[in-house]
């Protein structure tokens, strides 16, 4: 008994010693860790790492996880072509350790050393941006603070890029499209309280309360629409769980504190990385959902305005999603992205 | 000279002397039966630490410090109506997720256990301690310069605070085992400036050092308590 915990320990130690585990497959699933400021990142590539093009999730949230977008029209469709980087950001899904503040700069670091960390991987792949709604925040200023010179090409899902100016959008879509319902008398009460809700706040508002107000009702308002197909709920922390063997605790601890971080109370309405953005001379790809009240689809039109370079830019909005199409029609979606990257590698 | 209002007193001291002298392993009135060990020995526990989805083991030496009786007097008879024990745990383990980590932790439990009636007894566990992950991939780190390397080692050390709350079950001829169950929360921290909550279940057998295993005699003192 006495020779059990040092066994205990020796066992432990020799389980987690540090070897390199890289596949270079057709049909590869690895995983591995990105320490970086304070928090080890969690990284599962998936595919075809043969390819020589790796296409990295930057998730919603903040809080989300990547795996969420690991649906099985993303096994069909991607994964079979090119290698899928899901990557968690740091106090999200299956990412550890003690981050401290979270903050734009430390988020955007982080995606940078996960880009260098999966280049060093895999003989230099082609890094492909797939972001969705934060994540387009995020990926915006990734761009502004480090430039375009290590990625490939920016698909931009349902993403913000100036937040009160995205949040805007959606109180006023909120209102004209609620104002149509109660015309025609769907959901009249529901609509009047989300319309009068929205009303009552200012343009522009920066306003961390009334922000999340707007943010929570374009999230409650999908579940009136009939025209969305395939809602799935974006907290199925259960499937993620299973899949990728994380804690439910940890993962709804990360979500807790994300969500309630001096970082979405304080800084993440002031980031603004438009203009910046619009300098990018990479290939992009905008695509909206048609119902999307969070991150509406007027945010093509904003950026369309201001791009210095249109001619490798394009937008899709599909007509049956919220604001996550990958999982509202992921048959589409991912046959859309696949061959985006396609024609423009 | 004896007062009235001293015999409280009193008849508390001659309980506690006759549990002494006579060294009783147990008691009883006309219709039940209180365990009391005789001796405070040291216990080895070992148990499984972990939950539906993820494993872990964990040992402990158990230290018994104080056992307080709980005695009912009335005028026919006075009887111990309850035991409580309390003594202090100290667990080294882990726990095992697949891709994820493993968790090693060493923790300070001060117990309760409240001695029933019947074989099963409840039981808490107060604790703290001191717990490091080992992730259970490979990790790289970016360094300034931009080179890459693999971290050795990888993880992080976090402070602990357990609660846990569950039952003892002490075999009616074995008394120098226990097995016992409980649900123990670890909170670990800090974790990303916050606390990290870790349900687990618990379950394992704990056996008595320097007893062996069939041997220990419990006698039945009845009338010792019987005033």
């Amino acid at each position: 008994m006495k020779l059990f915990i040092p066994i205990l320990f020796l066992l432990a130690i020799l389980t987690a010693c540090q070897k390199e585990d890289i596949t270079l497959s057709p049909n590869a699933n690895d995983i591995f860790y990105v320490r970086t400021n304070g928090q080890d990142l969690r990284v599962n590539v998936q595919g075809n790492t043969l390819s020589g093009i790796m296409v990295v999730i930057v998730h919603g949230g903040p809080g989300g996880w990547s795996s969420l977008y690991n649906t099985p029209e993303a096994d069909k469709y991607l994964e079979s072509n090119y290698a899928i980087a899901y990557y968690d950001q740091r106090s999200a899904g299956g990412s550890q350790g003690n981050a401290g503040n979270l903050s734009m700069e430390t988020y955007s670091t982080d995606l940078k050393n996960v880009i260098a960390v999966l280049r060093h991987r895999y003989n230099n792949a082609k890094i492909m941006l797939l972001s969705h709604s934060f994540g387009g925040l995020l990926t915006g200023d990734y761009f502004s603070r480090f430039g375009q010179t290590t990625v490939s090409g920016w698909i931009n899902s349902d993403g913000a890029l100036n937040f009160a100016q995205n949040s805007e959008f959606g109180r006023q879509y909120l209102i004209s499209y609620g104002e149509k319902q109660i015309a025609l008398g769907n959901k009249k009460d529901e609509w009047t309280g989300i319309v009068n809700t929205c009303k009552n706040i200012p343009a522009f508002s920066t306003s961390s309360s009334e922000l999340s107000t707007i943010n929570q009702n374009g999230h409650k308002v999908e579940d009136y629409i009939d025209s969305i197909t395939n809602k799935k709920s974006s907290s199925n922390s259960d499937y993620f769980a299973q899949q990728n063997n994380v804690p439910a605790a940890s993962l709804y601890t990360n979500k807790y504190i994300s969500e309630h971080s001096n970082f979405i109370k304080n800084e993440i309405q002031k980031v603004d990385v438009l203009q910046q953005t619009a300098q990018l001379t990479l290939p992009r790809l905008f695509i909206y959902g048609n119902y999307d009240f969070v991150c509406p689809k007027d945010n093509i039109k904003a950026y369309k305005n201001i791009a210095v370079y249109v001619i490798n830019f394009s937008s899709f909005v599909f007509a049956g999603s919220g604001h996550s199409p990958m999982l509202n029609q992921p048959e589409e979606f991912n046959k859309l992205v696949a061959k985006w990257i396609k024609d423009n590698l | 000279m004896l007062h009235t209002k001293n015999i409280s007193r009193y008849i508390l001291l001659v309980v506690y002397t006759c549990l002494f002298i006579y060294g009783n392993s147990q008691t009883q009135n006309t219709d039940t039966t209180i365990i009391v060990r005789k001796d405070t020995m040291c216990s080895i526990a070992m148990s499984y630490t972990g939950n539906t989805t993820f494993i872990g083991l964990q040992v402990g030496l158990y230290i018994p410090l104080k056992k307080k009786l709980h005695i009912q007097q009335s005028k026919q008879y006075t009887q111990v109506n309850r035991v409580v024990e309390k003594g202090l745990l100290i667990n080294a383990g882990g726990h095992y997720i697949n891709n994820y980590h493993t968790m090693l932790f060493l923790t300070a439990n001060y117990t309760q256990e409240w001695l029933s009636k019947r074989n099963t007894h409840l039981y808490t566990q107060l604790g703290i301690g001191i717990s490091r992950t080992l992730l259970d991939e490979e990790t790289y780190q970016v360094n300034p310069n931009g080179n890459i390397q693999l971290v050795k080692n990888a993880g992080s050390y976090y402070a602990m605070l357990n609660l846990a709350t569950g039952v003892t079950y002490t075999p009616t001829k074995i008394h120098s085992i226990k097995f016992f169950g409980c649900v123990t929360m670890h909170t670990y921290f800090p974790y990303n400036g916050f606390v990290l909550f870790r349900p687990l279940l618990n379950v394992g057998i704990q056996q008595r050092i320097n007893t062996p295993l069939f041997k220990t005699r419990y006698t039945i003192k009845t009338k010792a308590l019987l005033l």
